[in-house]
């Protein structure tokens, strides 16, 4: 090295260190977002865009965080896959400067996300279920949705107690998300004596479940469980599961069913059960300003993905705010879960693992296309 | 008994849907000597257009013909700006990745103007039954059989029958004793695309019902398509067509009887199979050296 370029390394260093401080005050504060924003989840992301985009809204509107700094939000479409999520979320913490991430719709892609964020950047995961996911106690991620556990705990107590099928059978595609309904649904089964006569989980590519759903129809079971977080899949499912004629009782896992996978469904969904952490009819003060405002934005009700985009967003800009740093992630993170934080649900806890749980929990019916409300319980 | 007789009757309907997507791959494959992986693109795009026909209120049956013409069309705009200019007589590494990045320009394409929802595509046969003998059947799905079967043969038929149809053989035998023939290699080579991409988008107007639609609907049927295309051999129609019914066969089988978590690696376990006892598959023609 000559010191001519020693000397020029050094100016170049001097001048990007006097380029951060002077941007600094004037900069907005970058939150990425990995999301499906192309692929069979793509109605997930593109909902989770909405409400995402009204949060930073508001907290733009209402000046900003940490002294007058914009929120930004980039987004990166990690495909539905867990290596479309990983090279998106690399891309938002390297070329996008991020300073948060957040986004997440599957368990998988968020698991495989996971790894990449751990201890290096506050990850905010707003919609996928996974209880993996927050087991495995990284410091910094953080999760908006229920997690699996916490729904089914609702959800199978309402199969078995109301429902009362003798037999059930169980089909679903073969991720993280999944795998963790079926754990739930066979522990709940078994302890009301009902026999699960039928397993199929089947795989990412597959888009004919007329054999399956044959094979099932022959062993005749009072209840289908479907799960499956990929809406344009899951429509196709249940219009096969029409056309082979159907079930007696048939349920979704909780937390998927979206007007993205009612509407493609064409009314092949009708009479299915599922449950949900959020209705837009809940007749709380904080819900319903949320759901004006979300209105008044797009134009339509809002529903879960809409609702905990828009959670997230906001628990991120007032965690920041409060911590005083947008890079401080052991104070962040402290913030975050020392304080309830108050959302349209009501207010937000995050426990040790950094999961927050659902103040109410909805057991909902398609019926003509829409979901309509059948009981709720207290968490 | 019942079982067996729904499972094969299932297993016949979804392999005929396989044949119909699987036969454009083959085809372009056979004449053209190029791998296209923008099959499953041209796929989607034949079942955009017939949901955006019927969007504006063209019946269905009008709307399939009008995405096969739509998707040739494209075709044609796409053969004449690329794919003449840089894959004919190149081998198969130029076509893999041209291809490639055309599929990832439609998909684009597609998911900026029709957006990334679902949508469903309302047919005649849509959510209607036929039951024969206690075998429940959809009827889009003896729809797409008939379709496919009569669509199949009398493209089989014109191959070998009309002039146009030998033209387009002698070009795939060897392209440039054709040209010395005077066969007209480049305008044969156009058609040849242009029926094989039509076939996916007749594939998609066809699959469209039974699926929903939305831009990257096409990657799960690509792979399944070259699954049927190395089964049945390269090139070859026919073989397609056997190919297909024996996985959607095999497929249905295996699902009923055996695990449905194992269905998707059977039919490459099938392909290892054939290429270990008879590599030029079932109905391909043994490959002479060409380098």
């Amino acid at each position: 090295m000559t010191r001519r370029t020693m000397l020029q390394g050094a100016g170049a260093l001097a001048l990007s260190l006097s380029v951060c401080a002077t941007a600094f005050a004037a900069d907005p504060v970058r939150i990425g977002l990995a999301m499906p924003l192309s692929g069979a989840a793509a109605t997930y992301g593109n909902d989770g865009r909405q409400g995402a985009e009204l949060a930073a809204e508001e907290v733009n509107a209402a000046g900003g965080i940490l002294g007058g700094r914009k929120l930004e939000l980039i987004y990166e479409d990690d495909k539905g896959t867990p290596q479309g999520g990983v090279a998106a979320v690399q891309k938002l913490m390297t070329v996008g400067r991020a300073k948060v991430i957040t986004g997440g719709m599957n368990s998988s892609v968020v698991l495989a996300e996971s790894s990449v964020t751990r201890n290096k950047i506050l990850q905010v995961n707003m919609g996928a279920q996974a209880d993996a996911i927050t087991d495995q106690g990284s410091p910094f991620l953080f999760q908006v949705n229920n997690t699996v556990s916490m729904n089914s705990r609702a959800f199978n107590k309402y199969l078995t107690d109301v429902l009362k099928p003798k037999t059930a059978a169980y089909m679903g595609e073969n991720t993280e998300f999944n795998k963790t309904v079926l754990e739930h649904l066979k522990a709940s089964l078994a302890a009301a004596k009902i026999e699960l006569v039928s397993v199929s989980t089947y795989d990412a590519d597959t888009n004919d479940f007329t054999s399956i759903i044959t094979k099932v129809k022959s062993q005749n079971p009072d209840l289908l469980y479907v799960s499956d977080a990929y809406p344009s899949r899951a429509a196709q499912l249940w219009k096969q599961v029409r056309q082979l004629g159907g079930f007696k009782h048939e349920a979704m896992s909780p937390g998927v069913v979206t007007p993205g996978m009612l509407k493609p469904a064409e009314g092949a969904m009708n009479g299915v059960i599922t449950g949900e952490i959020f209705v837009a009819s809940e007749p709380s003060p904080a819900n319903q300003a949320f759901v004006q405002a979300f209105r008044k934005k797009h134009n339509v009700d809002p529903n879960k993905v809409h609702l905990v985009a828009y959670e997230a967003i906001k628990v991120i800009a007032e965690a920041l705010n409060r911590a005083g740093t947008d890079s401080d992630y052991p104070k962040i993170a402290k913030v975050l879960r020392d304080n309830p934080w108050p959302t349209p649900r009501g207010m937000l806890k995050f426990d040790e693992k950094g999961r927050a749980s659902a103040p109410y929990f909805y057991i909902q019916q398609v019926k003509d296309g829409q979901l309509v409300l059948l009981t709720q319980s207290r968490n | 008994m019942d079982l067996l007789l729904q499972t094969l009757v299932n297993g016949l309907v979804v392999g005929s849907g396989y044949a119909v997507i699987a036969v454009g791959l083959t085809l372009v494959f056979g004449i053209l000597g190029i791998v296209n992986f923008a099959h499953g693109a041209f796929y989607a795009l034949g079942a955009y257009a017939v949901f955006l026909a019927l969007s504006v209120g063209v019946p269905y049956l009008v709307a399939l013909p009008i995405a096969v013409a739509v998707v040739v069309a494209v075709g044609f705009l796409i053969e004449l700006s690329i794919v003449r200019r840089s894959l004919y007589g190149v081998g198969n590494h130029g076509s893999l990745i041209v291809t490639f990045a055309l599929a990832q320009v439609l998909m684009a394409l597609m998911l900026l103007i029709a957006g990334p929802d679902p949508h469903p595509v309302r047919s005649p046969f849509g959510q209607s039954n036929l039951e024969v003998f206690g075998l429940m059947v959809a009827g889009q799905r003896v729809f797409i059989l008939l379709v496919s079967v009569a669509v199949l043969s009398a493209f089989g038929l014109w191959l070998q029958r009309s002039v146009r149809g030998q033209q387009i053989t002698a070009v795939a035998q060897n392209p440039r004793g054709a040209l010395y023939s005077g066969i007209n290699v480049p305008m044969i080579r156009t058609i040849s695309f242009m029926l094989g991409v039509g076939a996916a988008g007749l594939a998609g107007g066809l699959l469209a019902p039974i699926t929903t639609v939305f831009p990257t609907m096409g990657n799960g049927s690509l792979i399944t398509s070259f699954i049927v295309v190395i089964l049945g051999g390269m090139g070859s129609i026919s073989g397609a067509m056997l190919g297909a019914l024996l996985i959607g066969l095999a497929n249905a089988l295996f699902e009923t009887y055996v695990s449905v978590q194992w269905t998707p690696a059977l039919g490459w376990v099938l392909v290892i199979a054939i290429l270990l006892f008879a590599p030029q598959g079932l109905r391909g023609k043994a490959q002479l050296d060409r380098y």
